[in-house]
């Protein structure tokens, strides 16, 4: 067992367009479960996603699914894998039922199309150009399934998705995991990375700037608050208890950790400190930390996104 | 040896392009509406055509609406739809693809073929020997223009494609060297491109040889020539995307 390869390695991967586009010297390796790939748009998740499947050759580097290299074992890595692909309709005048039957054709095992069309919600024999985004969304993961892969790769698989069909996916995507399979989903949205991910990479300008394991993250509790810009944190900090932590962040909130959890006190005391600097705290919410604003914090963006239990 | 890959996608086309009215219209009717043009009026040529040589016309637009026109315009919107893409996370490999694709076209040709010699037999017409010869004339003549179809569908945008492969149609079939013959220089320079050269070799086949046509091997040359050089360019410029 020890000496299975990983289901997924990249080695030194470098696939360039220019000085600040494309990716560079990229390595992971994934064993296990789902992993969110995270980045601001034109930050190469796509890139990243067609060298992994075989789709681009990199400049430099190495990548091998399952130990075999997608481009040289082409034959092989493509009965193993599955992807899907962002902006895309496949055969737009077919039916889904069809295209999946003739795509299970082309796999050693593949899985039953009816039952994977139901799984995932979408009709049959509607023709594909007449599906909603959400419908063709979810075909693409069906067509990403459909030849029971060790490995899958997907590429915003929830854009156009409504919370409910979201929900049901990453259910769909959870139970394939506990199944073994080892999955990337490139994604924008924070909800996807705390749903789904047991581990985020975070892409910038191409540069791996972050790995993240969930199990290696705190849980503890911690309250965001609005208030005043530019607030002396210090006197915050020593009216917290030992080993807390404060700092601002973005759109005039504050985020206040502590060893020892959020209680009344710990409320108490951050608005006698913004009482004092004549203001209010509002927006005052108490949560976990979460794997996507560790995601966020990497990327240095907005906590807008930040949820909150 | 062809892949059973290979021969899952042609089918697979094939399927999707039989459903597909435009190109029922394109395959099937056009075809059949000019030869019936040709043999049951006097308005090309002012006199009725014999039926032969009305299907040596038909037959050529009909592999050049399959293997050219119906090809390129598909392709292209498979490419724009990222379909081509798609495919290249599957088993299916590129060249298989490719192959698939004109499998398919082979297919419709051969249908379209089928159903217009039922026509003409229905008409009189009976086949000879070197009737058994119109399979290979009929690969020939979709090996001499699949390639320019990949060439086209793989480095334009969908739109243009459709614009210009409509086009090249209606050019190739009303100055193409089909309906209408050209004497010295001209005729000399039509019957060196695909349509011309499609139509000679069906004609001799079919024994219906226009007067001043080329020899044969010269027109069965013509269309390798062209099948290799519509299948380099192909390969070298086609973007899957």
């Amino acid at each position: 067992m020890s000496n299975e390869p990983p289901a997924i390695l990249a080695e030194g991967l470098t696939l360039a367009y220019g000085p600040q586009r494309g990716i560079f010297d990229f390595s992971i390796s994934l064993t296990q479960g789902i992993t969110a790939l995270a980045g601001n748009n034109g930050a190469g998740k796509t890139t990243l996603l067609e060298c992994l499947s075989g789709l681009r050759s990199p400049q430099t580097g190495d990548v091998r699914i399952c130990g075999r290299d997608p481009q040289k074992d082409r034959s092989h890595v493509t009965q193993i894998l599955g992807a899907s692909l962002q902006d895309v309709t496949p055969y737009p005048t077919a039916k889904p039922g069809e295209l999946l039957k003739f795509l299970a054709s082309l796999y050693s095992h593949p899985l039953a199309p009816d039952s994977l069309l139901e799984q995932f919600s979408v009709p049959a024999t509607t023709v594909i150009k007449t599906l909603s985004a959400g419908q063709v969304q979810r075909l693409k993961c069906a067509m990403a399934l459909i030849g029971n892969p060790r490995v899958v790769l997907l590429d915003e698989p929830t854009a156009g998705l409504d919370p409910g069909a979201r929900s049901d996916l990453y259910s769909i995507l959870r139970n394939s995991a506990a199944d073994g399979v080892v999955m990337i989903v490139a994604t924008h949205l924070t909800e996807d990375i705390d749903a789904l991910a047991d581990r985020a990479i975070v892409l910038a300008q191409g540069h791996l700037v972050a790995d993240i394991q969930k199990s290696d993250i705190g849980t503890a509790e911690q309250l965001v608050f609005r208030a005043r810009r530019d607030l002396p944190l210090e006197q915050l900090l020593n009216a917290l208890p030992t080993e807390s932590m404060a700092r601002s962040l973005s759109n005039d909130r504050y985020l206040v950790r502590t060893g020892e959890g959020i209680d009344s006190s710990i409320i108490a005391t951050v608005a006698s400190w913004c009482a004092q600097h004549g203001t209010e705290a509002t927006e005052i919410s108490i949560g976990r930390n979460t794997l996507s604003y560790e995601v966020l914090r990497n990327l240095n963006m907005s906590d807008q996104s930040i949820p909150h239990d | 040896m062809i892949s059973r890959n290979a021969l899952r996608q042609g089918a697979w086309e094939f399927k999707l392009n039989v459903k597909n009215g435009e190109q029922f219209l394109l395959l099937v009717i056009i075809p059949i509406a000019i030869f019936l043009t040709l043999t049951q009026t006097a308005i090309i040529g002012g006199s009725k055509w014999d039926v032969a040589g009305a299907l040596s016309v038909s037959i050529t637009v009909s592999v050049l609406a399959a293997g050219f026109t119906s090809l390129a315009i598909a392709t292209a919107f498979e490419r724009r739809s990222g379909t081509l893409v798609t495919m290249g996370v599957t088993p299916i490999s590129r060249v298989e693809l490719v192959i698939g694709k004109t499998l398919s076209t082979v297919y419709l040709a051969a249908i379209s073929a089928l159903i217009l010699g039922l026509v003409a037999v229905a008409l009189g017409w009976r086949p000879t020997a070197s009737t058994m010869l119109v399979p290979v004339i009929l690969l020939l003549g979709i090996a001499s223009v699949t390639g320019l179809a990949f060439l086209l569908a793989g480095t334009m945008r969908a739109e243009a494609v459709l614009a210009l492969a409509n086009g090249i149609f209606v050019i190739a079939m009303i100055f193409g060297g089909i309906i209408f013959q050209y004497p010295g220089f001209v005729g000399t320079v039509v019957n060196m491109f695909p349509p011309a050269a499609l139509f000679n070799c069906m004609s001799h086949v079919l024994g219906s040889m226009p007067p001043d046509s080329p020899p044969l091997i010269v027109s069965i040359g013509v269309l390798l020539a062209w099948s290799v050089i519509g299948t380099l360019a192909a390969a070298k410029f086609f973007k899957w995307r």
